[in-house]
């Protein structure tokens, strides 16, 4: 009797079951171990990923701020946050408009290629990727090695034998010469092979009962489907052909033709430096990627994992 | 199935012929260069817009004095390292030449490496002014008494000392002749003024081969192997810890006065003896505005029996690739663009240089113009020094030597820090500085 009372107290065993059924969400809300942990852990990991972001922005703050300074002095000072406020001028907003030299023109070049770039890039690479994934012909395997060991050259390796060739072909100083070369780009094939792989094939057998034609099938049916992947490699690739600067500074001899980092080095020069136009130059140079990235970052984080983890 | 084959066919068969074609490629005939009005294209390189700026005033000299000869020069400003790899690249597969080039002093012996340089021999047509020209200048870009580039300015080392700060210390900077006198004048000023007075530079290599060159050495012996632990520059290098145990120079901030955080040091009265190439009027003039007046020029501190008084430090050699098909023309045209007197009055009066034409020197109109920007900066004419040391402007052939570009990157990363900051002993640093670049030149 005794040892039945506390039970008795408690909740007969028949009630174990709402009680238990209490007692979950009682835990949810008053067990402080657990809430604790996931509140601290998730605290732990905001305040890291704080860190993480301020130590990203501070030198893209500090580029900003530099903005409205003399350029000189940003540089004579370091990165410094002590910031005179009274010192703050448009004088270099007002300079980059009006007399900044070829630096539109510069910023357009870039502008022009990057796009054309990219946009050809996919095209070619999703091409020959759809291939590899969708298609079986002889030597397949042979051929897509071979598009993988392009990926382990470095491109100081090809640089000079490039150059040779292109110069040869007389399209030394031309635009084309700085796309053309790398329209079919081993990582993007890579990326998109493994991307295609994870397409049902039904899908394609479905548009050909349909009778849709082989390049219907591509442009309507996994183009649409294929979009993050696009996405992440539009950003890739946009940023690789913005930051260009080797190959097209060996090619290029006229000024004019010049891109937007080539022309921003130029104002480095052992004869003194033109900062301000350095500083509010790199700021804007950073426009179009943030553009490009704010455009497609919905389908960046969803292309990357995609394409690692199928295939 | 047969349209997919007939699709990856294609595809392979059009990448095959892209590069195909790509491969058979034209034959790299120079293109041709004259123009129908019988002008003749030059292209040319530089790494600096005031080049630029100034070449293309010499090429409207030029076509005036020559109307048969009329040129049509394109200059294309490239990034400054960024330059001499594209011409590396551009000499060694021997396509896309300019027909005139920029080369920067420590880059030049790269250029003329081996028995047959890839740069046109330039020494006939140095030879109408040849008599004028400072000829330590022309030994900078020569190998084997061939001329293979023009100087831009002599850069003579002079020294900088701001008057105002020396007199309210009780010093006379006139009475500086040795670098003993220079360490006794800097130490009595750091003790007065608790301010540095002088430079150990740790990021550029500029006292320490002037030093080397009036003690007579060298940085390389006869056969070309390193040797930068010689006597010479050891004493050399022990010269200036010792100014700087005694106070007399410090490092600076930007670790040369060359340098954004170092003018403003300089400009705000931190230092007050700069010693430097010539050419260092144009910082003064352009970044240190708060020292107008008050900088005086003298000839830079030497020994009593040094070897040479000064030598000049830094430069621009311009050269002519072997390649051009316009090379003769090329070649006058430069001859006249840098060596003329009349070349010479425009690299004073507009980049600020002292001029490698020593008949300008002379020629008191143009020295002691009152209306030039750096007559009216400075107090004394930096012409009246660069007369005083005429004769005794020396060459440090270990400039010209191909592997000066390695000596120069170990000392200004490594070693002036050791010795300057980190106060190695000279011995020491220079030991550890002649085994690293042994090693590197495979030597």
């Amino acid at each position: 009797m005794v040892a039945q009372q506390p039970v008795t107290q408690d909740g007969p065993p028949q009630q174990a079951g709402p009680a238990e059924g209490d007692r979950r969400p009682r835990r949810a809300v008053s067990g402080d171990g657990p809430r604790f942990s996931h509140t601290a852990g998730a605290w732990i990991q905001t305040g890291f990923l704080v860190v993480i972001a301020v130590i990203a922005l501070v030198p893209l703050v500090a580029i900003f701020v530099g903005t409205f300074q003399d350029g000189n002095d940003v540089i004579r000072r370091g990165m410094s946050f002590d910031v005179d406020l009274g010192g703050l001028s448009l004088v270099n907003y007002a300079m980059l408009f009006t007399d900044s030299g070829p630096y539109f023109r510069w910023f357009g070049n870039s502008l022009v290629l990057t796009v054309v770039q990219v946009v050809l890039t996919l095209l070619v690479s999703s091409f020959v990727a759809y291939g590899f994934a969708m298609y079986d012909f002889r030597g397949k395997s042979l051929w897509f090695v071979m598009v993988l060991l392009v990926m382990t050259v470095p491109f100081e390796m090809l640089m000079l034998p490039l150059y040779v060739q292109v110069n040869d072909m007389g399209l030394a100083d031309t635009y084309t010469v700085i796309v053309l070369p790398f329209l079919a780009q081993a990582v993007t094939i890579f990326f998109f092979r493994q991307y295609f792989l994870g397409i049902p094939k039904d899908l394609l057998e479905a548009g050909r009962v349909d009778g849709v034609t082989e390049y219907g099938i591509f442009f309507r049916i996994v183009l649409p489907i294929s979009k993050p992947a696009m996405a992440a490699m539009a950003i890739l690739n946009g940023m690789i052909c913005w930051n260009n600067f080797l190959w097209p500074l060996l090619v290029l001899r006229s000024p004019e033709k010049f891109t937007l980092p080539i022309g921003l080095n130029t104002l480095l020069t052992p004869y003194g430096n033109n900062y301000e136009l350095l500083i509010i130059g790199a700021f804007f140079s950073l426009i179009p990627i943030l553009v490009l990235f704010l455009a497609f970052q919905r389908y960046f984080i969803e292309g990357m994992t995609a394409g690692a983890v199928k295939g | 199935m047969s349209k997919l084959r007939n699709g990856a066919i294609a595809l392979v068969a059009a990448t095959a012929v892209t590069a195909l074609a790509a491969c058979s490629g034209g034959g790299g005939a120079a293109e041709p260069s004259t123009n129908p009005d019988g002008s003749t294209n030059l292209n040319m390189w530089t790494f600096a817009d005031v080049h630029a700026a100034y070449y293309e005033a010499m090429a409207e000299k030029w076509n005036e004095a020559n109307p048969d000869q009329e040129i049509k020069l394109e200059v294309t400003v490239y990034p400054y390292d960024d330059m001499h790899n594209k011409l590396q690249l551009a000499l060694n597969s021997g396509e896309g030449l300019p027909d005139v080039v920029d080369i920067e002093v420590n880059k030049f012996a790269n250029f003329v490496k081996g028995s047959t340089p890839p740069l046109m021999d330039l020494t006939e047509a140095a030879a109408p002014y040849r008599d004028d020209v400072v000829q330590a200048r022309l030994d900078l870009y020569s190998k084997d008494d061939h001329v293979y580039g023009f100087p831009t300015h002599v850069g003579a080392f002079v020294a900088f000392y701001n008057t105002e700060l020396l007199e309210g210390a009780g010093i006379d900077y006139t009475t500086i002749k040795t670098w003993d006198d220079f360490r006794e004048a800097g130490s009595k000023y750091h003790e007065a003024t608790d301010k540095a007075f002088g430079v150990a530079s740790t990021g550029v290599n500029f006292i320490e081969p002037l030093i080397t060159a009036q003690l007579g050495g060298e940085y390389f012996d006869a056969d070309g192997n390193v040797q930068v632990n010689s006597p010479e520059v050891v004493e050399a290098v022990s010269m200036v810890q010792e100014m700087q145990d005694a106070g007399a120079v410090s490092t600076i901030p930007g670790g040369s006065p060359d340098d954004e955080q170092a003018y403003g040091a300089i400009n705000d009265g931190d230092y007050a003896a700069i010693v430097y190439p010539a050419w260092y009027t144009s910082r003064y003039v352009d970044y240190m505005p708060d020292l107008d007046g008050k900088i005086a020029i003298a000839p830079a501190p030497a020994q009593d029996d040094a070897v040479v008084r000064t030598i000049g430090g830094g430069g621009t050699g311009t050269a002519i690739p072997v390649a051009s098909p316009n090379q003769d023309l090329a070649s006058e045209w430069l001859a006249f663009a840098k060596l003329s007197p009349e070349a010479n009055v425009a690299v004073w009066e507009e980049l600020g240089f002292d001029p490698v034409n020593m008949s300008v020197w002379e020629d008191e109109e143009v020295t002691k113009n009152p209306e030039n920007k750096f007559n009216k900066y400075f107090q004394t004419n930096l012409f009246d020094v660069l007369n005083e040391v005429k004769d005794d402007i020396g060459h440090l052939p270990s400039f010209s030597d191909p592997n000066w570009p390695a000596v120069d990157n170990t000392f200004t990363t490594v070693t002036l820090n050791d010795l300057y900051e980190n106060r190695v002993p000279a011995q020491d640093a220079l030991d550890k500085a002649q085994s690293s670049l042994q090693n590197e030149l495979g030597q």
